[in-house]
């Protein structure tokens, strides 16, 4: 991290920079994840799962992204961001995968994740729901008490640890921004000495089990509660 | 009006046997680069610090490193691939001479190559 940098320049955004855009880009982001998911069938391989949803993405004119696009099955779910999948994975009937997509939509970045479970293996049910509340229960914490992106994260790894995961913090948050946000902070949220301001940020959380081979993904914008209906 | 200098680019390609070298040095028409073989095209212009810019990183997701490769040089490259052709496709102001700088395998055969980082 660049110790000179301040706050304005960590969350500084482009020309083209619009809250609407961005909370438009997050609904059609949040709305190919369900669309991705409910095509994902057991039976399937990863890489067929992964031309589909770039399919489905190039359909809703978001192909370009500022990441790749990941559908991760099962054992593959413990990779972390930008890691190969093991080739030739196939979904099973008891199984879980992730999606992870950066879409851009013309000059907006969106960013999501999320975890499915097929079958009733209790530990990858609890592993999807996991992943989802401490994204939230971070979040709350952000707003009640404006944790720093340092304490956010400390946190996040204590609150994984107590419900019997390990935190992935190779995954710990990043800018979102009109395309590129790179060009302004290419770093992780986690570096962060300062309350990261709401709707320039993504919290992600990656958790994987101690002892199995499988993880959960969740992430969203860091946004308040107003934003996630129940 | 033509792009200017800085944004054209020759390349040229060593066999793996020679040293290293990205050494880019400016001519009167473009900058010459010294690749190394089996570098991606990204790679050796990034090596001599060409102005370009890569977001996600070699995975023909964002667009981002886009250029344009001289009409006449374009026959010697291996074809787009259906993953870097989807995204050519879908990205704006499409053109013939358009690949994705980190897609492009460079080999000697490839020395001279010309392509302009304007998109």
């Amino acid at each position: 991290m660049n110790v000179t940098m301040k706050q304005s320049d960590f969350e500084a955004v482009g020309e083209a920079f619009s809250l609407k855009q961005m909370f438009e880009q997050r609904d059609r982001t949040r709305e190919v994840i369900g669309a991705i998911a409910a095509a994902v069938k057991p039976g399937m391989v990863e890489e067929d799962a992964v031309d589909m949803a770039k399919g489905m993405l190039a359909e809703r004119k978001m192909l370009r992204g500022w990441h790749d696009v990941y559908v991760r099955f099962g054992t593959n779910t413990t990779k972390t961001f930008g890691e190969a999948s093991d080739p030739g994975i196939v979904l099973g009937d008891t199984d879980i995968f992730l999606i992870d997509i950066g879409p851009v939509f013309e000059k907006w970045e969106g960013d999501g994740g999320d975890t499915f479970v097929f079958g009733d293996d209790p530990e990858m049910a609890r592993a999807a729901v996991d992943a989802r509340a401490i994204f939230h229960a971070a979040r709350k914490l952000w707003l009640k008490d404006g944790l720093s992106g340092q304490a956010l994260y400390a946190f996040a790894v204590e609150e994984a640890e107590k419900l019997g995961w390990a935190l992935n913090m190779d995954l710990s948050g990043h800018r979102l921004s009109d395309f590129p946000h790179s060009v302004i902070y290419d770093g992780p949220m986690a570096d962060m000495t300062f309350t990261p301001s709401p709707a320039l940020w993504v919290l992600e959380i990656h958790i994987r089990h101690p002892t199995r081979p499988f993880g959960a993904f969740f992430e969203d914008m860091l946004l308040d509660d107003s934003y996630f209906p129940a | 009006m033509g792009a200017s200098s800085a944004l054209r680019f020759e390349i040229q390609v060593a066999p793996s046997s020679c040293p290293d070298d990205a050494s880019a040095i400016p001519t009167r028409g473009a900058t010459r680069i010294r690749a190394q073989d089996g570098q991606t095209l990204l790679r050796a212009l990034q090596a001599a610090n060409a102005p370009i810019l890569s977001v996600c990183g070699g995975q023909a997701s964002c667009g981002a490193c886009r250029v344009r490769i001289e009409t006449d040089d374009l026959a010697d490259l291996t074809p787009a691939g259906r993953v870097e052709g989807a995204l050519l496709d879908c990205l704006d102001d499409p053109l013939p001479g358009h690949r994705l700088a980190c897609q492009v395998v460079l080999t000697p055969a490839l020395s001279g190559l010309r392509l302009t980082l304007a998109p």
